[in-house]
This record gives C-alpha cells, sequence and structure tokens, in this order.
C-alpha cells in the first residue's frame, strides 16, 4: 500500500510538473478573428474559424495570403471568391523541409481545401496530425481575407 | 577442514591456507530507501510521459475527428514505450538495481510490466491508424497504405511493432514452455532490434517531440542511459571479468545423482567480489556451447586459484556439461543475486535448502560469522539426491549451529514438519532456496509461523 501511495504520488508530481511547465499549450488551435466583429468565438481550442460576412467584402476577387512558417516548411494559400463565396485555394509558394512533408503536403492540403469550401468559412476544423499545417494555412487564407476587406 | 576444500583431484599447487571467517563482498545490504527511490524516478518519469500529451497539442484536438484515438494512440504509444525503457533498465541488472529490487524482484517486474508494454504499443498503432483514418475520412484498411507510404519511418516501426507481437506470444506460458530455453532467449534479444527500428518514427512523428526539442532531446538521453547501462553491464563488465580472471575448466567431479560440481581454475579470483549465495551466468566456451549463458550457482566462495561450481544436470545442456573437456574456457557475467548475508535483517538465521537449493546454502553458510548459530535444513526425495550434505555439516558446525537432514516425498515430509524443527522460527531471518514450487511452500510456512516478509530471503531456481 505505502508503495503503491509512493508511486502514484512520484507519478503526480511528474504529470503535475510537465503539464505546469508547459502549461498553457502552445497555440494548438487556429483562432481566426472573424472579418466581422460578429462570430462567435469557438469554444473549442483548435477548432479554425473564419467568418466570412458576405456582403461586407467585394462579390468577385482574388487574393494571395501572406506566406506562413510552420515546422515543416511555409506556404501561402491564394483565395478566389466569386459571388460572395470562396470559390477556390490554391497553395502557392509551398516549401517544405523534407519529402515527408512534402507527401503530407500532397494528403493534408485537399482535405483542407475541402473543408474551407464546404464551410465557406464557418467552421474549419484542423486535421489531427496535420495540426501545423491546418494552422499555416488557415491563416494564410484569413490573411487573404483580410486583405479583400480591410485594404 | 579437508572436506571444505575443493582443490581439483590431479592438482599440484597445494592448498593456500584460508580462513573461514566471513569474507568482505562488494554484494552490500539493499535498504529500504533505495527501494522507494526506485518506485519514485520510476514514478515521475511516468507522470512525465503522461502529461506530454495535455500539453504537445494532442489534447486540446480531442473532440476534432479522429482526434480522441489520436490522444488514447499517442498517450498508450508514449505508456508502453515507457514501460518498455524501464524493461530495459532492469534487463541491464546494473549491480545498484540488483541490490535493491533483489534477482528475483527485477525478474518479477520484468514479467509484470511485459504484457503492459506490449499491449500499450499494439494498442497505440491500432488507435493511430483509426486516428487518421477518421481525420482522412477513409477507411482503415486503406489508411494502413497511406501511413506506411506517407510517413517515414513508419515501415521499420511496423516491423518493429511485428517482432514485439511475436514475442509477446512466444512470452505466453503455454507456448514458451514448448520452446527450447536457449530458442526463446535468441527471441527475446530481438527485442532490442525492435527497441532501435521503432525509435526513428517516435521522435520523427511523435507529437510530443516534433518541435519539442528539450521533450525529444530528453527522450534520446534517457535511452542512450539505459542503452549505455545494457551495454555497461551485460557487455563490458563481463568481458572485462572475463579477461582479467582467465577462467578453464580444470576438474569435473560427480556429486550425486545428475549433479556435478565443475571445478575452474582462474587468475586474481581474491579481487572478484562474489557473496556467498550468488550465482553468475557461466558460459563454456565450446564451439556448441559458447553462446548459451546458464546461471549456475557458485558453491562455495573462490579458494583462489580455484573457483567451484555445483549443476544439477536438468536439461540437454547440463548433461552434457559433465562431459566437458577440462581446459575448456569459461567466460563469466555476474556475479547475480541478492540471497546473501546482507539481506539478513536479525541476529539468527535458518537456512532451508529444497535438492540443488543447497549450492546456494552452501556457499551461503561461509558469509555467516562465527557462534551465529545457524539452523539448516536440507531437504531431499532420497539419499543420493543429498549432496554437499558434509561440507554443510561441517560449517555449520564451526558456527555452532544444527544441521537437519530431511530424506523423503513431499507426502513423508511435509513444510509444515520443518517448523517443528525451529523452536524460535519466528525471531530468525529465513533463507529458502530450491524449486519455485519448494520455495513457494517454504516462504508460506515462514509467514505462517510469523516471521514477517522482510526476514523471508528466497532463490528460486528454475528446473
Amino acid at each position: 500500500m505505502k508503495r503503491i501511495l509512493t508511486l502514484l504520488g512520484a507519478t503526480a508530481a511528474g504529470f503535475t510538473s510537465v503539464v505546469a511547465l508547459y502549461g498553457s499549450p502552445t497555440k494548438t488551435g487556429v483562432l481566426l478573428k472573424a472579418a466581422t466583429p460578429t462570430t462567435a468565438v469557438p469554444t473549442g481550442g483548435s477548432t479554425t474559424t473564419t467568418t466570412i460576412a458576405t456582403g461586407t467584402g467585394p462579390a468577385n476577387a482574388t487574393a494571395v495570403g501572406p506566406v506562413e512558417n510552420y515546422s515543416y516548411g511555409q506556404l501561402a494559400v491564394k483565395v478566389v471568391i466569386a459571388g460572395h463565396r470562396i470559390v477556390d485555394l490554391r497553395v502557392q509558394g509551398l516549401q517544405t523541409l523534407d519529402a515527408y512533408s512534402t507527401q503530407l503536403e500532397q494528403y493534408v492540403v485537399p482535405i483542407l481545401k475541402t473543408e474551407v469550401l464546404k464551410a465557406q468559412g464557418i467552421r474549419i476544423n484542423a486535421i489531427t496530425g496535420a495540426t501545423y499545417t491546418s494552422e499555416a494555412y488557415a491563416y494564410s487564407i484569413q490573411g487573404a481575407l483580410d486583405k479583400l476587406r480591410f485594404k | 577442514m579437508d572436506s571444505l576444500t575443493f582443490y581439483p583431484r590431479e592438482s599440484t599447487s597445494g592448498p593456500r591456507s584460508r580462513e573461514l571467517e566471513t569474507r568482505t563482498s562488494s554484494a552490500r545490504r539493499p535498504n529500504a530507501a533505495s527501494f522507494y527511490a526506485v518506485l519514485v524516478v520510476a514514478g515521475i518519469g511516468l507522470g512525465l510521459v503522461l502529461g506530454l500529451p495535455l500539453v504537445d497539442g494532442t489534447w486540446s484536438e480531442v473532440h476534432l475527428q479522429g482526434g480522441l484515438a489520436m490522444f488514447l494512440g499517442s498517450t498508450s504509444g508514449l505508456a508502453g514505450t515507457y514501460a518498455a525503457l524501464l524493461m530495459v533498465v532492469m534487463a541491464s541488472r546494473a549491480p545498484a538495481l540488483e541490490r535493491t529490487l533483489g534477482q528475483d524482484g527485477v525478474l518479477l517486474w520484468h514479467r509484470r510490466l511485459a504484457p503492459w508494454t506490449i499491449g500499450l504499443i499494439a494498442a497505440h498503432a491500432v488507435l493511430l491508424t483509426v486516428a487518421y483514418a477518421q481525420s482522412a475520412k477513409q477507411g482503415v484498411w486503406a489508411e494502413v497504405g497511406v501511413l506506411l507510404r506517407t510517413f517515414p519511418n513508419m515501415v521499420t516501426a511496423t516491423v518493429a511493432l511485428g517482432i514485439m507481437v511475436l514475442i509477446g506470444l512466444a512470452s505466453i506460458r503455454a507456448v514458451r514452455t514448448r520452446m527450447p530455453r536457449e530458442r526463446w532467449w535468441l527471441l527475446h534479444l530481438l527485442m532490442y532490434a525492435a527497441l532501435i527500428l521503432a525509435f526513428a518514427h517516435e521522435v520523427v512523428l511523435g507529437p510530443s517531440f516534433v518541435r519539442h526539442p528539450v521533450v525529444r532531446i530528453a527522450w534520446t538521453v534517457a535511452w542512450l542511459l539505459a542503452a549505455a547501462l545494457m551495454l555497461t553491464y551485460r557487455v563490458g563488465v563481463p568481458v572485462y571479468r572475463t579477461r582479467r580472471h582467465r577462467l578453464r575448466v580444470v576438474d569435473v567431479v560427480a556429486e550425486g545423482r545428475d549433479v556435478v560440481s565443475v571445478i575452474l581454475e582462474g587468475r586474481e579470483l581474491d579481487r572478484l567480489a562474489i557473496a556467498g549465495g550468488q550465482f553468475c551466468e557461466w558460459r563454456f566456451l565450446t564451439p556448441r556451447m559458447w553462446w548459451q549463458a546458464h546461471p549456475f550457482t557458485v558453491s562455495g566462495l573462490p579458494q583462489p586459484p580455484y573457483l567451484r561450481l555445483t549443476v544439477k544436470g536438468v536439461g540437454d545442456f547440463t548433461r552434457e556439461l559433465a562431459n566437458i573437456p577440462v581446459g575448456t574456457r569459461v567466460a563469466l557475467e555476474g556475479p547475480y543475486g541478492a540471497f546473501t548475508v546482507h539481506a539478513q535483517r536479525r541476529r539468527n538465521a535458518v537456512l532451508i535448502a529444497g535438492g540443488v537449493g543447497v549450492t546456494a546454502v552452501r556457499s551461503l553458510l561461509e558469509d555467516l560469522p562465527l557462534k551465529s548459530r545457524p539452523i539448516v535444513v536440507l531437504r531431499a526425495a532420497s539419499e543420493d539426491e543429498l549432496f554437499l550434505a558434509d561440507e554443510v555439516e561441517e560449517l555449520v558446525r564451526h558456527r555452532k549451529g544444527v544441521t537437519h537432514r530431511l530424506v523423503g516425498n513431499r507426502d513423508e515430509v511435509p513444510m509444515a514438519s520443518i517448523a517443528r524443527l525451529i523452536p524460535d522460527l519466528a525471531k530468525r531471518d529465513v533463507f529458502i532456496s530450491g524449486s519455485s514450487h519448494f520455495v513457494r511452500a517454504g516462504a508460506a510456512m515462514a509467514r505462517e509461523a510469523g516471521v514477517p516478509a522482510h526476514a523471508v530471503h528466497q532463490e528460486v531456481y528454475a528446473l
């Protein structure tokens, strides 16, 4: 019994120390600021929320978002808007550190694109296991949308 | 005194005078504090590992598609691999650890942890495949192909998983007992290959390690330390000691039915820090036998330049040993074992030996002080299975103790009858050596007689 308590106590100490040390998780999810202030802040940590308030921006436009660096490489997304809707997304300036990341891009980017087109900026989910890429993708889109509306 | 020397029959070098006093050995007394220190270190490590998925982003994605499976899979992978790390550390048989947990303790923990290690790692593989399949919205089987093709180091990791599962299946008692010990041991060695193969995918893909250089370095260092312990104590030290002592067989003496003593001659045996009751892993360097190591008890403290081990012939190997040529070189690993006078907690001791267990009792007796009044019980199924008994009696007589010889099968001489022989049993340390069945029964008898657990010491001979 004493042994079990010792082990449990030590485990709790180790657990607490790692959680305390790295406590607030590094920005795991993407919380994109909405283009219009009416967007509710999502409750989930890593749900990417983009909002395109139809009508506030141009009906038809194209913009390239900023180049986003993430741990495996960098990318920028070109956003095509037609009739107040996002109709196309293209990854530009993709650079990856290694062959693995390139493969991961090929696997992840089409999924992200489908998500954004379907969600039309209401809510897109980051891809589990490809958080950093999802983040970079979403940030770049946000950047592009910001350009269209506020500049 | 003559019955206590084990010089080879045709020795030309006369026996050097030898004291029967207790000699010093490096096998120091284990203490409770060090046991708790081991528990605390192991516990903190487990806590750190379990905390990682909470802070590396895996937890915050738990509500996403595949997020829960991803979180559980990450956690089980980390926990399982951490258990594997502990198992490697234990398998290194670092002397400090052996003293703290005891040879039996290390083996026991190794066996207790093994199913968790393999189970958690297998769960990790299944859960993460499901997680990625859910995340990519495709079938689990299709995802297996994607994972193997797309992700780096996944092919080696899958091979490693296969090896681990295979070893896990082979370790199931029903399978293991049907396999020759040597083959099982070789299969077991593959685990190290599996752990090395799996390492790359951990640090390249694990969300706890990618982008967390501190964690990655700590993990790598922990594994390097475990590997260093392993290489030092399982390879380096044995090679060093083997070269230093240059042991070779000088005589093989029949002691009784199926029992032989092998007498070895070597250099600098006074520098071999062995305590009575300990054993070594021995390799007889013949073309047929060199690759297998066998645990045989040193049945008497070294009498430089000689050392004696006594073996009961049960397997093919031990029968073959009776015909080993004189001059054969011998490699040793050890000494191991906590069945020594250093484990003693009380003033007086009773030593109970079943069959071949007498070998450990014989050498342990030498470490007991004079006038320590030991009680020794030698138990055997028949008279010709009672060996080394004369030596034991003489050592006991020197220490003003009593020897009981009990011959007969289990029904004729039940364990309870031993308790009746020793009126002050509850006040003594109890050392029991023999087959696992014998030791279990003896320990139960001692506990019933009121001997506390910390004063019961066991040495199990796997037959």
